[in-house]
């Protein structure tokens, strides 16, 4: 029988602002640095390195689920991207490396489909610190809104603009689904563990982070720089995508447009916001 | 022609025009402009900015002596930074970026790369 899914209780609070969730929106990526005390990182590296270990039984651990799928700054950003009474996973996996192993291709997880919307969050936690020898996990930070066949991607080598996971053990790196990604080499002998589960919206998009009155959605700034996708070519694609996640991440999805040329949200200095004031 | 090869046939040339070449000699010569040795592919992909061939490099990946390199972590270290300049120091293009008929919009992103090769 399956087993009831678990949901956040009322009392998490959200942690981001309109800014940082719109830089969200751009990257498809946001970072917590170490936040996972090393109390709780031992015992999880311990745990997984018993014979036998299954990381999918951490789901229904109280103790994991209070120090890191609640952990208030984990939980404090779920709840500003997915709203309150978000679901906590159903499934964890590990992607355990014990000496070196060659690297793996860049890829999209099953089910990606690039959406300018964000029902689901995939997490990452280093339960060790990570170095470029242990084969750091690389995003491709604004890839979550380039759609691409994981045929395609296979091939790539080194992308400019990739960013590694190398940080302190703790760190707990909250991704959109379709982000592109890939594991390096790995070229030391430590022994590597990598969490990953999904937390999913169980509510309807409403801007109930950490907002404020004044936000500025009409000048706001939704172009995202990459060395990868801008360069002076690919900036002006980003801006729409990018805007209308944003809008819909704000329960603005009937509000959001395109008029063409450099319109909003491009510019807000031209007669197409019209249609935002009727 | 590889370089053995060119240089058998300038021997052979000679020669011929010392009235000593042999049959012998001949053969050698097509034995070295027939075969490929120990010569084997490199390929070189470069994903580019745009479909130009002088566009800034934004992604590579290596195939030589029979290995896979994704190449330096940092992009500032990659051997080539333009399609030009991996032409200028012998490679050879054989696929040119394909995607005419999508085009930009704000529903489809094109992927520009250039596949090259190189017989060493």
């Amino acid at each position: 029988m399956a087993q009831k899914a678990l949901r956040a209780t009322d009392n998490i609070k959200p942690t981001l602002t309109d800014e940082e969730v719109l830089e969200f929106c751009k990257t498809g990526l946001l970072t917590l640095k170490g936040v996972i005390p090393d109390s709780t990182n031992s015992w999880i590296f311990d745990y997984l390195d018993e014979e036998g270990a299954d990381p999918h039984q951490l789901v229904r651990d109280e103790r994991f689920i209070d120090e890191v799928l609640l952990h208030p700054a984990v939980a404090g950003v779920v709840r500003s991207l997915l709203g309150a009474n978000f679901q906590l996973p159903e499934w964890m996996a590990n992607h355990r490396l014990v000496g070196p192993e060659g690297a793996r291709y860049w890829h999209i997880d099953a089910g990606s489909d690039f959406e300018r919307a964000c029902n689901l969050l995939q997490v990452f936690y280093i339960p060790q610190s990570n170095s470029m020898e242990m084969g750091p996990t690389l995003f491709l930070p604004g890839s979550h809104l380039v759609p691409i066949a994981r045929e395609d991607i296979e091939r790539f080598g080194n992308l400019t603009g990739q960013v590694a996971t190398t940080a302190p053990a703790g760190s707990v790196f909250v991704t959109a689904y379709s982000i592109w990604h890939r594991q390096p080499d790995k070229v030391d002998q430590s022994t590597r563990n990598l969490l990953k589960w999904v937390y999913w919206r169980t509510t309807p998009p409403a801007r109930d982070w950490n907002a404020r009155a004044d936000f500025d959605f009409a000048g706001a700034d939704y172009s995202y720089m990459s060395n990868y996708f801008c360069g002076g070519h690919r900036k002006w694609q980003s801006v729409p995508r990018v805007a209308e996640m944003f809008y819909w991440l704000c329960g603005k999805a009937d509000e959001f447009h395109l008029v063409g040329g450099s319109g909003w949200p491009y510019s807000s200095s031209d007669p197409g916001m019209y249609s935002r004031r009727r | 022609m590889n370089s053995v090869a060119a240089q058998q046939l300038e021997q052979c040339i000679e020669q011929l025009r010392q009235g000593e070449l042999t049959e012998q000699r001949l053969r050698e010569l097509g034995k070295a402009l027939g075969g490929n040795g120990s010569r084997r592919q490199s390929l070189l992909y470069l994903q580019t900015a745009t479909t130009a061939v002088t566009s800034d490099v934004i992604g590579m990946l290596q195939v030589a002596d029979g290995e896979v390199s994704d190449g330096p972590f940092d992009p500032a270290d990659w051997p080539y930074k333009s399609v030009l300049d991996a032409i200028n120091a012998g490679w050879r293009v054989i696929r040119f970026p394909a995607q005419l008929l999508s085009g930009h919009s704000p529903d489809m992103h094109v992927t520009c790369e250039f596949i090259l090769e190189k017989w060493e």
